[in-house]
C-alpha cells in the first residue's frame, strides 16, 4: 500500500459548491463525498451592506476566505459546482457566481464540473 | 488552531480528529486509488457517495468524461475505504448533445438482476436518425429488453458494470436495433443498483461468486478482461495532474 502512494500524485480533492442568488453568495467547500465540509464563506462576512451581499466583490472576497481556509486544510484542487435559487425562483446564478469562480481559479484551485 | 475557547471551552478544532483516507475504486474499475477523503470516524463514513467521471477511474480515454459513476464506500479500514458500484449516468452536456428535433428518442426503464444476485434498475436510451412511428420504437424497446434480458442475468456483477459503463453493451444493442431502424445512438443513460444479495450493502463487493453452473460458458470469455484493465492505469497517474492545471477562465 505505502509504495502505492508515493507513486499516487498528492491530489486532495474537494468540491465547491456555490450558491449564487440575487440576495448572496455562498462558498462552500466540502470533500468530495461533500459530507465533510472543508471551509465556509458567505458575501455577508464580507461586506457591511444587506445589499451588496450578493455583489460580485463580496463572492471574490469569499471566494478567496474559503479558498485560503482549505489550503491550510490540505485541499488542492477542487471541483466547482454552482447553483442558483431554482424551484419557482430565478433558475440562473446570480450576479457572484462568476467572480466565485474566477478567484477560485486564480487562488490555484483548480476546477473541473 | 482555537484550542478550547476562553469562555465554556466549546470551540474545538473538528478538522484535526480528522484523518484522510484513500478511496479505492470498486473491483469492476481495478481497485485503483480515486481520492483522498478527510473522516473522523469510520463508521459514519460508509454510505456516502461519490460521484468521478470514468476517465478518473481509468484515465485512459477523454471520451470517458461521458460517464459519471456514483460509487459508495462500503468499508473502511486502516486508512482505506473501499467502494461499491451504485449506479452511472451520462454527464448531462453529452446528454443535451444527443437530443435534437426531428429525431425520436425511445426510453425503456426496467430491473435486471445479474446472476449473483444484484439488481439494476437500466435506463437505455435510443435516438433515431429520423422520426419514428410509435411501432417501430415499439419493436425498438421489446429487442432492446430481449437483448437486455439475455445477457444481464449471464453476467456477474463485475463484468455487469464493466459492461454497461464502457459502451460493450451498447454494441450489442446497435447491433440487434439497427436492423428496426437507422439509429444515431443507442447506450445504458443511467443505472442504478436497487438491491443486493444481502440487503445492508456492508460487504457486497466480497460475496463470492456461487452456483457457477450457468456462468460456465462467458467466464472463459470475459475473465481477462477485468485482469488487463487496471494495468494500464497505473502508469498515466500523472494525467491527474492536468486537471489542476485547467482553469476555466
Amino acid at each position: 500500500m505505502s509504495t502505492e502512494i508515493a507513486d499516487i500524485t498528492q491530489l486532495k480533492w474537494g468540491v465547491a459548491h456555490i450558491f449564487s442568488s440575487y440576495n448572496n453568495t455562498l462558498v462552500h467547500i466540502t470533500d468530495v463525498s461533500g459530507a465533510e465540509t472543508v471551509a465556509f464563506s458567505s458575501g455577508g462576512r464580507h461586506v457591511t451592506a444587506d445589499r451588496y451581499e450578493s455583489s460580485p466583490y463580496a463572492a471574490m472576497k469569499s471566494a478567496v476566505a474559503a479558498a485560503d481556509a482549505a489550503k491550510t486544510k490540505g485541499i488542492n484542487a477542487l471541483h466547482i459546482r454552482v447553483r442558483a435559487v431554482g424551484g419557482v425562483g430565478p433558475r440562473i446564478p446570480g450576479p457572484g457566481a462568476q467572480a466565485a469562480i474566477r478567484a477560485l481559479a486564480r487562488a490555484g484551485l483548480g476546477s473541473a464540473g | 488552531m482555537v484550542k478550547g475557547g476562553k469562555r465554556g471551552g466549546r470551540v474545538r478544532d473538528k478538522w484535526r480528529d480528522k484523518q484522510w483516507v484513500i478511496v479505492r475504486s470498486p473491483s469492476a474499475f481495478g481497485e485503483n486509488y480515486l481520492n483522498y477523503l478527510p473522516i473522523t470516524i469510520a463508521e459514519a463514513a460508509k454510505g456516502r457517495v461519490i460521484e468521478n467521471t470514468m476517465f478518473d477511474i481509468l484515465k485512459q480515454d477523454p471520451t470517458q468524461h461521458q460517464t459519471k459513476v456514483f460509487l459508495q464506500i462500503d468499508s473502511v479500514s486502516e486508512g482505506v475505504a473501499k467502494t461499491i458500484f451504485k449506479g452511472h449516468e451520462y454527464a448531462k452536456e453529452f446528454l443535451r448533445s444527443l437530443i435534437r428535433r426531428g429525431s425520436s428518442m425511445i426510453n425503456h426503464v426496467h430491473d435486471y438482476t445479474t446472476v449473483d444476485g444484484y439488481t439494476f434498475r437500466v435506463v437505455l436510451i435510443a435516438l433515431s436518425q429520423k422520426r419514428l412511428n410509435s411501432s417501430k420504437k415499439h419493436e425498438i424497446r421489446t429487442v432492446a429488453h430481449k437483448v437486455l434480458g439475455e445477457k444481464i442475468p449471464k453476467l456477474n456483477v463485475d463484468q455487469f458494470v464493466q459492461e454497461a459503463t464502457m459502451g460493450k453493451m451498447s454494441v450489442d444493442l446497435l447491433a440487434e436495433a439497427k436492423k428496426i431502424a437507422p439509429l444515431r445512438h443507442i447506450g445504458i443513460k443511467k443505472t442504478k443498483l436497487i438491491s443486493t444479495p444481502k440487503t445492508p450493502t456492508i460487504g457486497v463487493n466480497a460475496a463470492p461468486i456461487e452456483e457457477p453452473e450457468p456462468i460456465e460458458e462467458p467466464e472463459p470469455i470475459e475473465e481477462p478482461e477485468p485482469i488487463e484493465e487496471p494495468e494500464p492505469i497505473e502508469e498515466p497517474k500523472s494525467m491527474s495532474t492536468q486537471h489542476s492545471d485547467e482553469s476555466p477562465t
